[in-house]
């Protein structure tokens, strides 16, 4: 499996990235780091400009000449956001023949993308190459009676040619959830939109969306909030301040790590909560 | 052996001739020519655009594109032979702010770099930067590699940079690369890399006076002795010093 890990994971959340990382050699999963992969263009993600799009191109061509490769490899992304762009530069690759020949005379000092790779997020691995029957069988530690409201966001589910999942209701995170012993929680604000890049200039929108957001999800009973992307966790623990609340916003690698008993690489201000939720939730297993 | 006349070996070589065009005006040269020589042969005296002749300092850095030809051509003027056709033109520097930073108050990562230059967010892999370097380096690389965090890669790859600019008056995303590459390399310097030990430690001999009579004997020799020492040494010879004649320059 071609692994791309972004540029979030190797900056601002190298949490992420370790705990799956650890979860990854306890599961037999091999991940290849793609070489030299480029920034996936999330900057840009909103536009369809295909030569916008040249940097996750370039990581496409540096995947597809990876050597020992069958030639239908998939490409795994953690960040949600890096999926998400990725996967629609890889679909319009696919579908418009007209922008790959763009994309391929204009890039002239490299080899030609050939767009027989698939893009998919590591949520769809646990899905649809590991299983979560058989996730279920490798967690060692079940976090039983411990209620995570999972947050979709929008980069897993939308636009829907991209979607991991079924865009109006997703459940691939709820059965992520149950496969790793815990609740999910169900509660009405999971796809809606943290605030994205707002949170550079007008914070105000942010801290609103994420307050909802979290606020939902504890009036629903959750214990804490799972997520795919480095920036919602940012906005979502934006509005957890706010909120003057304690709610942990982990990553859901973090959480898988947790079950599998490998180290779930908790930053020092969450480590304390987070034990003492799981402490929290032994005694409600007796 | 006859010392050679430079004005008549430049008259001599008229018979291959090519036609450049500097500033839009044509005129003749010798194939030979590096550009710089070949401006200087058609009469132009260089007080811009002209630095160090060697291949170091950027300041030479020359646009040109050749005849029947759709590239844009970036190279150093010292460097490079002119070819028949050519249209030249030089920029002496590339403007751009240089943030001031404090090296001792930054960490080496990216957000280090990112906070004095958000313009690297902005890189769309285009690949114009490499493809202006008269250095043949990869600035699209190095800035990528500042985003995955691996500045040591970037310090590396940016390590010949002459800082002329060429690349950032091509970036559609208003990189200025050497400014950023120079940062880079100056937290790799701090923070990254070993340090040189081995340094100290001579330091630390020389400020104890280890090696002050050899100095000694060195000042003291005369101007003659001290060209052949120099030469066995170059050659590959280790450093020996004549026996000091006691009191010859006290």
């Amino acid at each position: 499996m071609l692994y791309y890990p972004g540029c979030s994971l190797r900056n601002s959340y190298p949490e992420f990235e370790k705990s799956a990382l650890e979860t990854c050699t306890r599961l037999g999963i091999d991940l290849a780091e793609i070489p030299e992969w480029n920034c996936c263009g999330v900057n840009f993600s909103l536009s369809d400009n295909i030569m916008r799009h040249l940097g996750a191109v370039r990581t496409l061509i540096s995947a597809q000449e990876m050597p020992d490769l069958s030639g239908d490899e998939k490409v795994v992304a953690l960040c949600s956001m890096c999926y998400n762009v990725m996967k629609r530069v890889n679909l319009t690759l696919k579908e418009d023949a007209e922008a790959l020949e763009n994309v391929n005379l204009f890039i002239d000092d490299e080899v030609d993308y050939r767009a027989n790779l698939e893009v998919i997020h590591f949520l769809q691995l646990l899905r649809d190459d590991i299983g979560f029957d058989h996730l279920s069988d490798c967690v060692t530690v079940p976090l039983k009676g411990l209620k995570i409201a999972p947050y979709y966001g929008c980069a897993l589910i939308r636009p829907e040619s991209i979607a991991i999942d079924a865009p109006e209701n997703p459940s691939i995170m709820e059965e992520f959830i149950r496969s790793v012993g815990a609740d999910p929680v169900d509660y009405p604000y999971k796809t809606e939109c943290c605030g994205n890049y707002h949170t550079v200039m007008r914070k105000e929108i942010v801290e609103l969306r994420s307050k909802v957001i979290v606020d939902s999800a504890k009036l629903a009973g959750a214990d804490l909030v799972v997520s795919t992307c480095p920036l919602c966790t940012y906005n979502l623990r934006l509005g957890v301040r706010a909120l003057e609340e304690k709610t942990p916003i982990l990553f859901f690698s973090q959480i898988l790590a947790l079950s599998l008993g490998v180290n779930p690489h908790l930053s020092p201000e969450r480590e304390k909560n987070v034990r003492e939720l799981l402490e929290g939730m032994k005694s409600y297993a007796k | 052996m006859p010392s050679k006349d430079t004005t008549t070996e430049k008259n001599e070589t008229t018979g291959n001739l090519v036609t450049v065009y500097i500033m839009g005006k044509p005129y003749e040269v010798p194939s030979e020519l590096t550009i710089m020589k070949a401006q200087e042969y058609a009469g132009y005296r260089l007080i811009r655009g002209v630095g160090c002749r060697g291949g170091f300092c950027g300041a030479c850095t020359t646009i040109y594109r050749k005849r029947e030809d759709y590239k844009l051509y970036i190279d150093l003027a010292c460097q490079t032979k002119v070819e028949d056709g050519m249209y030249l033109v030089q920029i002496p520097f590339v403007p751009a702010e240089k943030p001031q930073w404090n090296l001792e108050d930054l960490e080496a990562n990216s957000d280090s770099i990112i906070h004095f230059f958000p313009e690297i967010t902005r890189c769309v892999s285009c690949n114009a930067c490499t493809q202006a370097c008269p250095q043949n380096l990869s600035p699209m690389r190095a800035i990528q590699a500042i985003r995955r965090n691996d500045l040591k890669m970037a310090a590396d790859l940016s390590f010949d940079c002459v800082s002329c600019g060429a690349c950032s008056v091509r970036c559609p995303a208003e990189i200025t690369h050497y400014h950023v590459f120079q940062l880079v390399r100056r937290l790799v310097g701090r923070y990254v890399q070993k340090r040189a030990e081995h340094t100290a430690e001579r330091v630390k001999e020389i400020e104890a006076g280890e090696y002050d009579a050899d100095m000694d004997i060195l000042v003291g020799l005369p101007e003659e002795e001290l060209k052949e020492l120099f030469v066995r040494i170059r050659e590959g010879n280790p450093l020996q010093l004549p026996e000091r004649e006691v009191g010859k320059h006290d």
